[in-house]
């Protein structure tokens, strides 16, 4: 302390300054106030204490070497010193500067924003890096001159570069020969663009070239950044390869769609023509053989024995059913063909008129028939009457061999809120093993002279009731009646 | 007074006999005129002097050379024919066929039933109908 004069130290440790001197042999001699503060050092400790005595190992040794090397090159050493805890943590800054007498003067600045700058610096960097590394998209930057400065890994992995061996290198490496022209005129357009980035390809399909020389389709974005007098472009390209051929193979279903559907459309006009041809043609030869038997019936009965009359009989009848099938399968095609036309429809109504055109038909059978009332639907009304017609017809065909039958129509909720209707009847009914067949056309679970019928009613049935969205099932038992269960979608 | 004949427009040559067979059952006394396709009725009908005026024709639609349709069309559009009944008697209950035949003005339409019976009483349906309850237009 002697070797500073007390106004001059005074005048030290008013200025705020770190400071403090030590001579040749390392010994501190003294230090201001601010200097003691900063390094934790109570007053009266310097004089004649070494590093060793002051400082934690790792500064003291560091201290010790700083002040040595300032020594022998005689030019100031600087070393950065982390100092405290929480708040009082704080960055200096510590000049070894060498004085004439083998001594060394150390002056410390507080460098903590600095350091934390740095910090943000390293810290921003590394996660930019970490972010560009993960990216499956390529990061491309270039310089003005459309040099690379820039390749990520999803640059390397699409492009088939390592980052060291484009950096430096003209972009044009990474283009098609002939899109490269473009290319730069692109650029230079870009450069002056009000927009300071834009999505590439607008005027069409943009191409990568890998190392490999394969070109690929890509998208991509660019983006210009001015920093200080130097433009750096950015582009993020996507490898769209995989969604290239995708979209292709999608065009090509497509194509093959509309193939498909114009020739169902093709199919069905020429389905239109062919029943339009059963309609007409089929049936007049029917009606040939119908009439021409009934003029044999008519004309020469006497001279025909029995069973002469009964064969005709029987050709009669099978032309009469046949002219009946025909009709059934242009029924069922035209339920087929046509369009559903919803509207609300009064089920319980149309039920009754069904039954009583049943009753008027054959006012004999003794048949109790009891209808739900205000069951309604949104339904087609024509194709929903056919349903009527067919369901309750069966009903009252398959209970005319019982003397009292009973035939009941109603609507029940289902578990997914759907309300079904059902037929239910006390007739023939039918083994439940068949069930797979009832709605196949022209199947039939009873012989024809049991109980007439051309078996496509149910198959009618179930394309309508599909054509509304909705399903239709049977349950049955032999001789113990046969519940049909439908719902409209 | 001479009944006015019927048209028999029918190119099969069976249902032709047929037809004639149930008119003749129901003792229709009208002469019945047959023509075996559309050229023939067309001819039957306007050719000049021997132009037929019949109280009702009997149409089918298929028909060879000019069919039915076109028939029907040239009945209604010519003056003197424009008012006579005609009767759609045909195999098809196509929608298109019904909606066309009485678009262009048909009387009626009738699908000829593969039950001779049933084909005998809608002959006889008709004739009483067209030949004897129904008013036929003023000439």
């Amino acid at each position: 302390m002697a070797s500073i004069p007390d106004p001059l130290r005074l005048a030290l440790d008013q200025s705020g300054l770190a400071v403090a001197i030590r001579d040749g042999d390392g010994r501190y001699l003294g230090g201001s106030v601010r200097f003691m503060a900063w390094f934790g050092l109570a007053g009266g400790t310097l004089p004649g204490a070494g590093d060793a005595d002051l400082f934690a190992p790792a500064a003291a040794a560091a201290f010790a070497a700083a002040a040595a090397q300032a020594r022998d090159t005689g030019q100031p050493v600087l070393v950065q010193q982390a100092l405290g805890t929480g708040n009082e943590a704080r960055t200096v800054l510590v000049e070894f500067a060498p004085r004439a007498d083998g001594g060394t003067t150390m002056v410390a600045l507080d460098v903590t924003g600095q350091a934390r700058i740095n910090d943000d610096m390293l810290e921003s960097r590394a996660l930019f890096k970490g972010i560009l590394d993960i990216a499956a998209d390529a990061v491309i930057s270039v310089d003005e001159r459309q040099r690379i400065i820039l390749f990520n890994q999803g640059a390397e992995r699409i492009f088939g570069y390592g980052a060291d061996e484009v950096v430096g290198r003209p972009l044009n490496l990474l283009l098609p020969p002939e899109a490269r022209a473009g290319h730069g005129a692109h650029v230079a357009q870009f450069r002056h663009a009000p927009e300071t980035a834009r999505r590439m390809g607008e005027r069409g399909q943009i191409c990568g070239r890998r190392k490999s020389g394969e070109i690929f389709p890509a998208e991509a974005s660019i983006s210009r950044i001015v920093i200080g007098r130097r433009t750096v472009f950015t582009a993020i390209l996507r490898d769209v390869t995989r969604e290239r051929e995708a979209e292709a193979a999608i065009r090509a279903l497509n194509e093959d769609l509309r193939y498909r559907a114009a020739q169902l459309e093709l199919a069905n006009r020429e389905l239109e023509a062919f029943s339009y041809s059963v309609s007409h043609d089929l049936r007049t030869p029917l009606r040939g053989i119908d009439g021409f038997s009934q003029v044999l019936l008519e004309d020469y009965y006497d001279l025909l024995p029995p069973a002469g009359r009964d064969a005709l009989e029987r050709v009669r009848n099978a032309t009469q059913r046949m002219g009946q099938l025909i009709d059934d399968i242009l029924n069922l095609s035209r339920v087929t063909r046509g369009d559903v036309h919803r509207e609300e429809v009064d089920l319980s109504a149309m039920a009754e008129a069904v039954v009583a055109e049943l009753r008027k038909a054959e006012p004999e059978r003794r048949v109790e028939v009891v209808i739900a009332t205000g069951m309604r639907a949104e339904a087609d009304p024509h194709l929903i009457r056919v349903v009527l017609v067919n369901l309750l017809g069966n009903s009252w065909k398959f209970t005319a061999k019982h003397d009292a039958a009973h035939i009941e129509m109603g609507c029940r909720e289902t578990a997914g809120h759907r309300r079904a209707f059902y037929v239910r009847d006390d007739g023939a009914g039918f083994d439940m093993a068949y069930a797979d067949k009832l709605f196949g056309a022209f199947q039939r679970l009873h012989g024809a002279t049991e109980y007439p019928g051309t078996g496509v009613g149910l198959a009618t049935v179930q394309r309508i009731i599909h054509k509304h969205g909705g399903e239709v099932r049977a349950e049955a038992a032999v001789e113990r009646g046969a519940t049909f269960i439908f719902t409209l979608g | 007074m001479a009944l006015n004949p019927i048209l028999l427009v029918e190119d099969n040559p069976d249902d032709e006999a047929l037809t004639l067979r149930a008119l003749a059952k129901n003792k229709i006394q009208n002469e019945v005129v047959v023509a075996h396709d559309g050229a023939e009725a067309l001819a039957r009908l306007f050719d000049g002097g021997t132009a037929l005026r019949p109280a009702v024709v009997l149409l089918d639609l298929k028909l060879p050379k000019v069919d039915g349709i076109e028939v029907l069309r040239r009945i209604r559009m010519a003056p003197a024919t424009e008012l006579t009944p005609v009767v759609v008697l045909t195999s098809s209950k196509e929608e298109q066929d019904l909606v066309m035949s009485y678009q262009l003005g048909a009387n009626s339409y009738i699908r000829k039933p593969v039950d001779f019976l049933q084909f005998t009483e809608a002959v006889r349906q008709l004739g009483l109908y067209w030949l004897i309850l129904n008013e036929a237009p003023p000439r």
